[in-house]
């Protein structure tokens, strides 16, 4: 045992392959997590650059944000810096007054409109407020995946939406294992009319395209309710969704190894021993197939990733903010040719070298645990 | 067999309809409702949803709702649909007949050329090592980031090919084949045609390769291979078992393949059902997602029995009634 377990490693020691993929693999998870600290802007947040300056300098340093992001004249705005204030109890109109002394004190002018909300408006004549809008940059120091559009900073909302794909995937993986291993276990162990009855739910979901069913339950019970806030309920919803629609190739691989198992003699030697059916599976079963499960595992994550991601292309999102959601945006308006290619394809770049990568690794994988796929 | 595997995955989604919360009237006025410029009174609201639920029979007992539902399918009849005023069941057949024209050579050519590159990969070595990134970066590729891919490349950048199907440019062809309108036809049908094929060709290509690696690492072909037949001759007895698993692969992984297409042909706004798919997604079209829900599964289920079929005739241990082996 112990020697074989040493040669496996030192066959994975030296498959570069597998260290690559894991590495790709890890990569992205961290970006997964840790990006978002790294982000400038929110997932939501376009990319507008403020700045409150002298009026005598408003023209020269529009200039410069001109010069540095090269912008066309339209993406740059001045205006007068002014701010509003409206009252929280618009009868009471006494509270106008005392605003007004407040901005004054600070050197502002101030204007009183009482229609058709009372509110105030300070402004300063010797600021002045410069935006500039960035949209359409291809990636550099300051926007390092670019900027799409519509003003989204690419880097922020992939690393936001990588977030959420993740996480439906890891989920949808999670419940997808979960529930084919047991009912994998029960069919091949157990045999009969369970076998039959589990058989049948397997064949079911295998025959028609679930992809359609997915579709339905997201549209009524996620999209329905993205509103803002509800993410993470709709994250862990469409990973329940997408994982109990896909367990069916978990559940007919494990049923094949349970079954060969069950014949084997040291489970007869076990049962004729007078072992309990729960020990049986726990302690002669499931050990022995724990590495396989772990391999359908992260296949699932991989196939779950895809759907997922697909699912987000076709508007089943479980965020605004999803990784393909704004392709999808893009395409109902007709304009996915006119985009950047940064917005399409360096988010794709990044959940096709995971998904590839997680292929790949179980391959490599494969390779050491099996000898027959060992090639000299 | 398959009849069944029909009538529970249309009554699945006829429930899903059924539980989901809101109100499916609701949503079919939902548009009319938000028109701007025709303000309408509660009481009118109302009566419009009383009239939406008479119509499409929600007040009534739950049985006979399912009852109805079922003497529609066969009537044809869909419901009501926002975006689709005709009836639903023409505008998806056209469809559906403009994304047979794209799946059925798309699904043939990519199971054979996968099917023959994975065995290429088996059998040389150094072809080996080139081609299984490329064989898992393929399959692994969703299949709209393949077309959006592929038509930015060679749509847009180089303009080679149209990234933009009108569906006069397939009914123009159906109509009065020539070569002008084939042209025009081939002009905006190989990139949606290409990206489903090279993302399936990379799943049918891994799994042969497996399968083929298996069949000659196993006891026959070494046997043969001792007695001294070429590794032609024992590549050829190894493809013919491998290829079995392939064949139930394809009636499989239809499903997968088929909406993969759909997606793929949204992108190119390929006159199929994959555009329609997404804005009715957008729109909350219910009884649209419904109908094209229903008729593709049906496509799919009947596209599984034709393979069955095709198997059953190509394997002789089936096609003789051989028990065992």
């Amino acid at each position: 045992m112990d020697k074989e377990r040493s040669v496996v490693w030192l066959l994975l020691k030296r498959n570069i392959g597998f260290w690559i993929c894991l590495g790709i693999v890890l990569f992205v998870v961290l970006l997964a997590i840790v990006g978002p600290l790294f982000a400038k802007y929110g997932p939501q947040e376009t990319v507008t650059i403020v700045r409150i300056v002298n009026a005598s300098d408003a023209n020269r340093v529009a200039e410069e944000l001109r010069e540095r992001y090269g912008l066309a004249p339209a993406d740059i705005s001045i205006s007068m810096y002014s701010i509003i204030k409206q009252l929280s109890n618009t009868t009471n109109t006494t509270e106008l007054n005392t605003l007004a002394e407040e901005c004054k004190s600070q050197g502002m002018q101030v204007k009183i409109y009482t229609q058709p909300i009372p509110r105030i408006e300070c402004y300063d004549p010797s600021k002045m407020m410069v935006v500039a809008y960035i949209r359409s940059k291809p990636p550099s120091l300051d926007f390092p995946f670019g900027v799409d559009k519509q003003g989204y900073d690419v880097f922020s909302s992939t690393v936001y939406g990588l977030r959420v794909s993740l996480s439906v995937g890891v989920i949808a993986a999670i419940v997808a294992t979960i529930v084919g291993t047991v009912l994998g276990l029960l069919a091949g162990y157990m045999g009969g009319w369970v076998d039959a009855l589990i058989d049948a739910i397997t064949n079911l979901l295998i025959a028609i395209p679930t992809v359609f069913l997915m579709l339905m339950i997201g549209l009524f019970y996620v999209v329905g309710g993205s509103a803002v806030g509800r993410e993470v309920q709709n994250m862990v919803f469409l990973g329940l969704t997408v994982g109990l629609l896909s367990w069916q190739w978990v559940s007919r691989a494990v049923r094949a190894q349970v079954s060969a198992l069950k014949a084997s003699d040291f489970v007869s030697v076990s049962m004729l021993s007078g072992n309990s059916t729960i020990k049986i599976i726990f302690k002669d079963i499931l050990p022995n197939i724990a590495s396989y499960i772990f391999l359908v595992f992260v296949i699932q994550l991989a196939n779950a990733l895809g759907t997922v991601v697909t699912l987000e292309f076709l508007g089943i999102k479980a965020a605004e903010w999803s990784l393909f959601a704004r392709i999808n945006q893009y395409l109902m308006l007709g304009e996915h040719w006119s985009g950047n290619w940064w917005t399409l394809f360096i988010p794709g770049a990044i959940v096709v070298a995971m998904i590839a990568s997680l292929y790949l690794m179980v391959l490599s994988l494969e390779e050491v645990f099996n000898p027959r796929l060992r090639k000299a | 067999m398959y009849l069944a595997v029909f009538v529970v995955a249309v009554t699945l989604v006829w429930l899903l309809i059924r539980l989901a919360p809101g109100d499916p009237a609701l949503l079919a006025i939902s548009r009319a409702v938000m028109t701007p410029g025709t303000p309408l009174s509660p009481e009118q609201v109302k009566q419009l949803i009383d009239t939406y639920r008479h119509k499409l029979g929600l007040d009534r007992p739950w049985l006979e709702q399912y009852a109805m539902f079922w003497y529609n399918l066969f009537r044809g009849y869909f419901g009501v649909s926002t975006m689709v005023q005709e009836d639903i069941l023409g505008t998806i057949a056209v469809r559906l007949r403009n994304d047979l024209i794209l799946l059925v050579p798309a699904i043939i050519v990519s199971w054979f050329l996968g099917n023959w590159i994975g065995a290429m990969a088996a059998r040389y070595k150094n072809v080996d090592r080139v081609l299984i990134p490329i064989i898992y970066i393929l399959t692994s590729t969703p299949y709209f980031l393949m077309g959006l891919l592929l038509g930015y490349a060679l749509g847009v950048v180089y303009h080679v090919f149209t990234p933009t199907m009108t569906s006069t440019d397939i009914d123009a062809f159906l109509a009065s084949p020539n070569w002008s309108t084939f042209t025009r036809f081939i002009n905006t049908y190989t990139l949606p045609f290409l990206s489903m094929v090279l993302v399936s060709m990379g799943g049918w290509a891994s799994g042969m390769r497996t399968l083929m690696i298996y069949e000659l690492e196993s006891n026959y072909a070494r046997y043969m291979e001792s007695l001294g037949f070429s590794n032609r001759r024992v590549a050829g007895y190894a493809f013919r078992y491998a290829i079995n698993p392939q064949i139930t692969g394809l009636g499989i992984q239809l499903g997968t393949v088929i909406v993969g297409g759909i997606v793929v042909s949204s992108i190119f706004n390929y006159p199929g059902v994959g555009i329609l798919l997404i804005y009715a997604i957008n729109y909350r079209d219910v009884f649209l997602i419904q109908a094209i829900a229903i008729v593709y599964t049906a496509m799919v289920i009947v596209a599984n029995f034709v393979v069955d079929l095709i198997y059953s005739l190509l394997d002789p241990r089936i096609r003789l009634g051989v028990v065992g082996v």
